[in-house]
């Protein structure tokens, strides 16, 4: 497996140019040296960090995932080291394998947090980050922030100043209006939108005990091939309203999946929970990419849509 | 991809059904052989079997392995393992493993504490111990006599808490009878958490050694969904508190280490 010759898969995402579209999603490969026993990680369009926040978080308590039909849901609670071990322990190790475009997602309880980290990325020459402004899993903010316009444009465009590289935010599909939080997302001077983040869910489990049912309940973001629906439509809904690059995600397992996502105008995508059923599924999605322009007599991805 | 990268086979790999049979009223041995060149699993790892089209591969403990041989015990829960026990001899398998960390062998007498489906790497640390000649003791433990099945082991000491086979009790009720009889000097458990917290209690108590296999659920098996963190504590200084994952430092942990919940 590898990069084909002659097929041109590259895309650029603010000032990234990355050789293929295939981007691994936040949380679901981790700081990417965990994947190195399963596929050539410098083959991917690029990786995302699992969350990352000022200080370290400890997460939620067990239980944290669960499966249902065709999805997952978790409830992990960004459990991460914190920026400054990341960039003391894991850095050298992404940056030690050349050739590899990483984005670093940021995680806030305040705006200032998020501030804060940008210009710790900066300070690092950090090539990118992605704002998680819609994670379901932590009361302290995070969605909150990504929900109210005023507060969304305003954190985007002081995020902006403090950081000169490229900057994605990630929304979340728990909004009324998609269109217009977009509109301000670009306005504020972002270089790419990411969507969707997971969607708020709940499972039930009841065991009938002693004449009663007795309830366990697991909230959090669902993921997972059950969600490809709303994140086409989410993405369609503001590919009309914004000209930055999107990068779609959404449950995305096949090749077809994300020729389903370029056609509704993402620009790039992201590989999330289907790292976890197939741990090599992101390398075979670029092979398969390039085999598909290949079969249809395209030379590049430019060409298709 | 570097030299040492390319000689390891933990990617999906397929393996071919051998066998699958019952070997109690819920409980099943599934037998396989890898397709590629497998690297031998130890005693307390597992490996993740991808279950038809379920997003979440399913994790087991390794019960045998030689060559490319291997074998699991798993018990019928929920649509998983359903998909596993209706596997023909013949079909294929996608698996990844081995995965985790195995139990450390050192040369001491030694007690194996299993609980339930906990039993299958307790046989497979027995059968190491044995092909070294490391004496041991291994404690069975079983809800009731249909649930056993798994005893292929005449030298298992079986404990039923119904006493419907074997020695009736709990089976943590007769840890330090064997530890004094037998002159133990370290404990391996694999089973119900109430089971291993109790023989890590009591390790602790005679300043024995004890390794304990931990269960949780996750959805990646690779160490990158944080799905099984759990707290652990530093034995020189239990006050502090270290997350660590089951699926990637673990499953096997050092039990004085681990923050029952």
């Amino acid at each position: 497996m590898g990069v084909k010759q002659n097929i041109d898969l590259s895309v650029n995402i603010g000032k990234m140019k990355l050789k293929n579209p295939i981007i691994t999603a936040s949380g679901t490969f981790g700081y990417a040296d965990e994947f190195d026993e399963y596929i050539k990680v410098s083959n991917l369009g690029a990786i995302v960090t699992k969350g990352i926040t000022l200080e370290p978080r400890k997460g939620n308590p067990q239980p944290r995932v669960q499966d249902v039909t065709n999805g997952l849901i978790n409830r992990i609670g960004l459990e991460n080291m914190g920026i400054y071990p990341f960039l003391e322990k894991k850095l050298p190790i992404i940056l030690k394998e050349k050739n590899i475009s990483f984005i670093i997602n940021i995680a806030g309880s305040s705006e200032e947090d998020y501030v804060q980290l940008a210009k710790i990325c900066q300070d690092n020459s950090i090539e990118a980050i992605e704002l998680n402004l819609s994670c379901p899993n932590v009361k302290d903010g995070c969605l909150e922030f990504g929900k109210d316009p005023d507060t969304l444009y305003r954190l985007v465009s002081n995020v902006r100043e403090a950081y000169e590289g490229t900057l994605i935010v990630k929304l979340t599909s728990n909004i009324s209006y998609p269109a217009q939080m977009a509109q301000l997302v670009q306005k504020a001077g972002a270089d790419a939108i990411s969507a969707i983040n997971t969607v708020k869910a709940m499972h039930i489990r009841l065991n009938y005990n002693n004449n009663k049912f007795e309830k366990t309940t697991i909230q959090g973001g669902l993921s997972g091939p059950t969600i490809k629906p709303i994140a086409l439509n989410f993405i369609s809904e503001i590919r009309s309203v914004v000209d930055i690059p999107i990068i779609g995600m959404g449950g995305i397992t096949y090749v077809q999946d994300v020729l389903e996502f370029l056609s509704v105008g993402a620009n790039a995508v992201q590989i999330g929970t289907a790292n976890f059923t197939h741990p090599t599924i992101s390398e075979q999605l670029v092979d398969d990419l390039a085999d598909i322009l290949i079969k249809n007599n395209k030379t590049s991805l430019k060409e298709c849509f | 991809m570097n030299a040492t990268m390319t000689k390891l086979v933990k990617k999906a790999t397929l393996a071919t059904v051998k066998a699958n049979h019952k070997v109690s009223h819920n409980t099943y041995r599934l037998c396989v052989e890898s397709e590629k060149d497998l690297i031998e699993p130890q005693p307390g790892q597992f490996i993740s079997i991808l279950c038809s089209n379920l997003v979440v591969r399913r994790p087991f403990s390794v019960a045998f392995a030689q060559d490319n041989y291997f074998e699991i015990i798993y018990k019928v829960r929920g649509e998983g393992t359903k998909y596993i026990e209706n596997l023909k001899e013949g079909q294929q398998v996608n698996y990844i493993g081995p995965l985790g960390s195995a139990f450390c062998i050192e040369n001491k007498k030694s007690l194996f504490i299993g609980g339930g489906v906990g039993v299958g790497p307790m046989m497979f640390l027995a059968q190491r111990f044995k092909e070294q000649s490391i004496p041991y003791t291994f404690l069975a433990g079983f809800h009731s006599n249909i649930d056993i099945g798994l005893a292929g082991f005449p030298e298992a000491v079986l404990i039923t808490d119904d006493g419907t086979s074997g020695k009736q009790g709990s089976i943590v009720d007769y840890i330090k009878e064997y530890i004094e009889k037998d002159k133990i000097e370290k404990i391996y458990t694999c089973g119900p958490d109430p089971v291993m917290q109790k023989a890590a209690k009591i390790a602790e108590e005679l300043d024995l050694c004890i390794e304990v296999a931990i269960e949780r659920f996750f959805a990646c098996s690779v160490g990158v969904c944080m799905g099984c963190s759990i707290d652990t504590k530093d034995v020189d200084n239990p006050e502090t508190l270290v997350k660590k994952r089951i699926c990637k430092h673990g499953p096997v942990f050092d039990g004085r280490t681990i923050v029952w919940e």
